[in-house]
């Protein structure tokens, strides 16, 4: 989904360069090399036998274990798309070899660098409302399709989609972890073989109660592709976040549609350049492995609770 | 033409004069007398027959009472007024609690009178109107619907979802159909200043399988409701906050920015009484009869099961 984005601002950041594609999909993979004049590559390992530092990758999430520990044993940099893995086991060896390897294994959250979710975040830890008791979240989007419907590939639906986000957001937000979660998931809207709509509720090892509504769920009328709303509730007020409002709405009568047409600066670029930050002074990276680890297991957990319509108690592996 | 329909009012305060203004609006009714509970400082209602008690309301012609007292004495009025056997109409929120609000539905149940609860929800033109549209298919297959319910905290021990959840969960009966179990979390804390607030979200699950969000606050200063209801040929979209026709802008005092409420031709009151009128009038059921009233209060008791338990749980009983 992102990878487009991730390469053009690659491209324009002025000390790094897009020096090589891999896709699976030679034809795609050709295009944007030829786009962004890299070289493309047909065999991975010999991409990863160049002399670049660093990989992204945005590959089907099933395949990211496989990607990034092979990268890791040619000692790249790495900045994996969300969720992790498709599984915890995947998820722990992916971290452990790219320590082994001592090499960055950064995962793409990019709602971190959305700059209205670092203001509110500001906001809240000024206490301007007070100790947080309660949030309710909603990452909604339009069915992707694609393998996102393919279970084998993707490892689920919207809940595995859209989940992650809003608990990345929230766990650095509030160096919370999720205690206990109880969700229903359910296939609504599309003829797909995965989950398209849920609610979650969590509680937090803080208490904080949160909410999330993961739903793939926007119309194909709807103006854009999606939403990342929060709602804190707070001991002395509230506050209500609409990660993507500042937009300009274009009424297209040639297209025949609605279109909302951002203007706040983009979060991709504010991942890419923190990732090339991180790879250039070594530090240890924004958003870790664990970090995507926490958030997978929350997901988990949450198709576990669906599946007993029960409660249950995240686990950190 | 219609019969007359005799209405009684009890209650007070500014509560009472917009219940009086209300049915003087509608045609074929005639206020024979209103009981001033003398709780609140009621403005002078010259030219209407000042009843003292309930007696009074046996001896006059008397075809419906509108009971419009606060909620805090709302079970005890109603108790006194079963015993004249005379239809009643009443909020639908009827006691503070769970516990007291089916105990009087019960003591109505038992009277076998004819008792018509009004709910703001039925008439509010957004919910009526998103009623009718899911009615008429706009959704298609409902899917996901997120409701939103705020208002100023009571101040004093009440029960949120008795309060605040039993006229919406009446509305997503009456829309979606039954709810087959929830799942609750409820919060209550209190400011710096020592101001309650309260906040509770439930997830409930429908017989049709659609998923519910609902958030019921007590935390702010404003009153507020939204909804989103999607399905999987469209949604709709509602919030009073963004819904508002009239911005005004003071250059000086405290109040600088302002918003209107509803801008409405008749009130949501008048609708209320003016489709209860017409039941009583023509025998038909109101569109909300008691049962609903029955099937909102047993969401109510499961939503209040659950943060006791930390379970989900089921809700009783088929609409």
């Amino acid at each position: 989904m992102h990878a487009y984005a991730y390469a053009e601002f690659v491209h324009e950041h002025p000390e790094a360069e897009l020096v090589a594609v891999w896709d699976a999909d030679e034809a795609r993979g050709s295009e944007v090399a030829e786009k962004y004049n890299a070289c493309f590559y047909r065999d991975l390992d010999a991409l990863l036998q160049s002399d670049v530092d660093a990989v992204i990758i945005c590959s089907e999430n099933a395949h990211h274990k496989e990607y990034v520990t092979r990268a890791a044993d040619y000692k790249k940099h790495i900045l994996c798309e969300k969720p992790i893995a498709t599984n915890i086991e995947d998820a722990i060896q992916m971290i452990e070899t790219c320590e082994a390897n001592q090499v960055t294994l950064q995962i793409a959250y990019p709602v971190r660098f959305i700059p209205a979710i670092k203001k509110a975040k500001e906001m809240i830890e000024a206490g301007e409302i007070g100790e947080i008791i309660a949030v309710n979240a909603t990452n909604h989007g339009q069915m992707p399709g694609g393998w996102f419907v393919n279970r084998e590939l993707s490892g689920g639906g919207s809940a595995t989609d859209h989940i992650v986000h809003i608990m990345d957001a929230l766990r650095w937000m509030f160096q919370d972890e999720a205690k206990n979660v109880y969700a229903a998931f359910d296939t609504r809207f599309h003829n797909i073989d995965v989950e398209d709509c849920g609610s979650v509720m969590l509680e937090m090892k803080s208490g904080m109660v949160v909410t999330i509504d993961p739903s793939w769920s926007r119309p194909k009328t709807y103006p854009t592709w999606g939403n990342v709303t929060m709602k804190f509730i707070g001991t002395e007020g509230s506050l209500y976040v609409d990660a993507f409002k500042q937009h300009s709405l274009y009424y297209n009568d040639k297209a025949g549609n609605l279109e909302e047409q951002p203007w706040a600066d983009d979060m991709n670029a504010g991942l890419i350049n923190d990732f090339i930050d991180c790879v250039k002074t070594g530090r240890k990276p924004f958003i870790t492995g664990e970090d995507g680890l926490r958030t997978l297991e929350v997901v988990k957990a949450a198709y576990l609770a669906d599946e007993e319509k029960q409660v249950v108690t995240v686990d950190q592996h | 033409m219609e019969k007359t329909l005799n209405v009684a009012i009890i209650g007070t305060g500014n509560t009472l004069v917009e219940h009086v203004d209300a049915w003087s609006t509608i045609s074929d009714v005639t206020i024979m007398g209103i009981l001033d509970t003398g709780n609140d400082k009621t403005p002078t209602l010259p030219g209407f027959t000042q009843m003292d008690c309930t007696n009074d309301l046996t001896e006059s012609k008397v075809d419906v009472v509108d009971i419009c007292v606060p909620i805090e004495k709302r079970a005890d009025w109603i108790k006194q007024i079963v015993r004249t056997k005379l239809p009643i109409i009443c909020d639908m929120k009827l006691g503070e609690t769970i516990e007291e609000t089916f105990a009087v539905m019960h003591i109505c149940k038992e009277a076998n009178i004819p008792c018509y609860p009004r709910n703001d929800f039925q008439f509010m033109p957004a919910f009526a109107d998103a009623q009718t549209q899911v009615a008429d298919g706009a959704l298609g297959n409902p899917g996901v619907m997120r409701l939103a319910v705020q208002s100023i905290h009571p101040n004093r021990k009440a029960n949120i979802f008795a309060m605040l959840g039993t006229e919406l969960f009446a509305w997503l009966n009456e829309t979606f159909g039954s709810v087959a179990n929830v799942m609750t979390k409820h919060i209550q804390t209190k400011t710096k200043d020592g101001s309650l607030i309260e906040y509770a979200v439930l997830m409930l699950r429908m017989k049709s399988g659609a998923i519910v969000h609902i958030e019921l606050s007590w935390a702010g200063k404003r009153e507020s409701m939204s909804f989103e209801l999607t399905g999987d040929k469209g949604m709709l979209q509602y919030d009073s906050l963004e819904s508002t026709p009239i911005h005004i802008e003071k250059f000086t005092g405290t109040q600088n920015n302002v918003g209107t409420e509803m801008v409405l031709t008749t009130t949501i009151l008048q609708r209320q009484l003016e489709s209860v009128t017409k039941a009583v009038q023509t025998g038909i059921l109101p569109k909300w009869p008691m049962y609903q009233v029955e099937a909102a209060l047993e969401i109510a008791y499961a939503a209040n099961e659950s943060v006791k338990i930390g379970k989900p749980v089921p809700v009783k009983g088929d609409i």
